[in-house]
Order: C-alpha cells, then sequence, then structure tokens
C-alpha cells in the first residue's frame, strides 16, 4: 500500500472508504453505474468540484468522492459532509510536479490524474484536518 | 417584460416550445434536482400528483426519464426537451440587461456569502451564529427573488419554499438548514442556482 495522490480533504473523518476508481464524465455514466448496482464497489473520480450530475449517485450511497478541481466550500464539499462520504478534492499525484491551475489549461493535468487513478483499487484516508491521501491496494 | 408562469407575454416573439408548461415543470423539476421522487416533484411543480404521475409514466415512455427504483433521472432526451424550453421561453429575458445584472449581483456577491456560510454551519457543528447568518442570507434573497419574480412569475415558489424551510429550521428541525434529501434552505439554493443559470444560458462554473 502506498500513497499516490493526495488533495484538499472536505472534512475530516475516521472513516475509510475502498473501492475501484470509475471515472465519471457526464450524468449518463452516472446512471449507468446506478443501473450496474455496484455503486458502493467503486470510489467516483469527476472533474470538477461542483460536478452536480453527481448527486444520485450521492443519494443512492456512494461511498467515496474524488476531485480534479474545486475546494472543500464547493458544490460536492458540502454534499460530502452532509452525506458523511469521504471526498478529497483538487488531487494530485504525489510523484508529480503537475497541480490544477484555476482558470488554466488543464486537460493534461486531468489525462494524467484519470489515467493513473482509474480502474485502481484504492482506500481514501481522510483522517487529516486538510488534506486527504489516496493508498492505492494491493 | 413580464413573462407569465413559464411562457413570454404576447410582447414577445411566439415561441413554440417542445413541451407544454406542465411537463417543463416536471421535467424542470427533476434537472434541477438531478434525482426526484414524485412527491418532490408535486411539492415543487404545485400539481397534483395524479398529473405528475401521468406525465412521468408519458415521458417515460419516450425515454426523456429513467425511473431509479421510485426515484426519476432525466435521460440526454430530458435534458435536452427542458434546456430547449429554457432556450425558446426566456430568449426575451436573456436579452435584457436587468435580469443579467441581476444575476451577476446574485452570483458574486449572495451566492458566495451563501456557500461560505453553509460550510460555515457545517464545520461548526450546527453554531447558532452560523445558522443566524444563513438565516439572514436566505431573508435577502427571498426579498431580491421577488423582485426577479416580476419578470419570472414562477420563481415566487422559490420564495415561499424557502420561507417553509426556515420555519421549520426555527423551529430547531436542523435537516431543513442543508440536509439533501429534505427541501432544506441549501437544497432550495442550489436548485434555484441550477435555475437561473439555465434560465440565462450560462454553464455552471465546475
Amino acid at each position: 500500500m502506498k500513497v499516490i495522490a493526495q488533495g484538499y480533504n472536505s472534512f475530516e473523518t475516521k472513516k475509510s472508504s475502498e473501492g475501484e476508481v470509475v471515472y465519471l464524465p457526464n450524468p449518463q455514466s452516472v446512471i449507468k453505474l446506478i443501473q450496474s448496482g455496484k455503486l458502493k464497489e467503486h470510489i467516483l473520480l469527476v472533474q470538477g468540484g461542483t460536478t452536480t450530475f453527481l448527486s444520485p449517485a450521492l443519494t443512492m450511497g456512494a461511498i467515496g468522492v474524488i476531485t480534479l478541481s474545486g475546494a472543500p466550500e464547493s458544490h460536492l464539499g458540502i454534499l460530502s459532509r452532509e452525506f458523511q462520504m469521504p471526498c478529497v478534492m483538487t488531487a494530485h499525484l504525489v510523484d508529480s510536479d503537475t497541480r490544477y491551475v484555476t482558470g488554466g489549461d488543464n486537460e493534461e493535468h486531468f489525462g494524467a490524474m484519470i489515467s493513473r487513478l482509474q480502474g485502481k483499487r484504492v482506500r481514501l484516508d481522510c483522517s487529516d484536518v486538510d488534506h486527504g491521501k489516496i493508498v492505492e491496494l494491493d | 417584460m413580464m413573462v407569465s408562469g413559464n411562457r413570454a407575454s404576447m410582447e414577445s416573439p411566439p415561441v413554440a416550445p417542445l413541451i407544454d408548461d406542465d411537463t417543463f415543470d416536471v421535467l424542470n423539476a427533476i434537472y434541477l434536482h438531478k434525482m426526484a421522487t414524485p412527491q418532490h416533484v408535486v411539492e415543487v411543480a404545485e400539481l397534483a400528483e395524479p398529473e405528475v404521475e401521468g406525465i412521468l409514466k408519458r415521458q417515460q415512455g419516450e425515454e426523456a426519464v429513467i425511473d431509479l427504483g421510485g426515484s426519476f433521472v432525466l435521460d440526454e432526451k430530458g435534458t435536452a426537451k427542458v434546456l430547449a424550453f429554457y432556450r425558446e421561453v426566456y430568449a426575451p429575458l436573456r436579452a435584457q440587461a436587468g435580469v443579467i445584472a441581476w444575476y451577476d449581483k446574485f452570483e458574486t456577491s449572495l451566492n458566495q456569502q451563501f456557500i461560505k456560510a453553509v460550510s460555515d454551519w457545517q464545520t461548526s457543528a450546527g453554531d447558532d451564529r452560523a445558522r443566524e447568518k444563513m438565516t439572514k442570507l436566505v431573508e435577502r434573497m427571498i426579498r431580491t427573488l421577488r423582485q426577479l419574480a416580476t419578470d419570472v412569475s414562477r420563481y415566487e415558489k422559490y420564495a415561499k419554499r424557502f420561507e417553509r424551510a426556515m420555519a421549520r429550521a426555527d423551529r430547531g428541525d436542523d435537516d431543513f438548514v442543508c440536509k439533501p434529501t429534505v427541501d432544506s434552505m441549501h437544497n432550495i439554493w442550489f436548485e434555484f442556482h441550477e435555475d437561473i443559470l439555465a434560465l440565462i444560458g450560462r454553464p455552471r462554473d465546475v
């Protein structure tokens, strides 16, 4: 097990979520995941901290979320605290210098993040006040 | 320019939305909430339950909505219908500087303050002062919403919903401050934010 990425922690919790990371780019992918019956087996990866189309997944019992942008005050930060669901925001890879830049061209950064995280089994460690960690499981 | 109900007045260019007003109200309730029970749709659209159920059944047949075990989400066709209605019916308002100025002020001032107040309330474990701050912002929101309701009459429904949520929260029911699964102050605020963005045709900043 090793920490592969980290970001802002939406809220401090001892709850530790484990699952396979799945990138959800649009509302249809969220609906498909819910219909598969495997929602709770996944950690949900989305691009924005204000990804409103994720709401049905949160209502249906999602276990954890990773965002590539946004702050704990963002929409998903607020919802994660209400649902008490671990959420790591504006995650970046610990072995890379690239970071999300507000208002910048982040396509390459997002692509690298999605490529590294998609399909991996991870645990979200949100026990720190400020930082959430994404731990790759063996 | 006054927009009576959902539609523009006779002074506006003729519009031909693909869906009628009631169908819009039902689909829009789902669009704004992202996933909604028929009961939620009945409450926010102010339509009778059999009417809502009939519309949902028809729209399901047209592959515009999907039933996820008693809660409904929009499929791509449903979202397209809702956005087409916004485009057609609210085109005159999109051209009005006053509405755009109202939105810009809401986005940069009131909305920023409200989101901070919500986060403060959540992270202070329900501190009374944080809740009072939220309540004051909602009261301001109701006043300013009623100014906009002269142009978009259905926005009066948001003012009423805010008043109901505030009353429940004032009686000590903290669920009505921020809980996403009830018609809380934050939930209503979120839905209105989605609504005004669709009305003026701007994407949400993600």
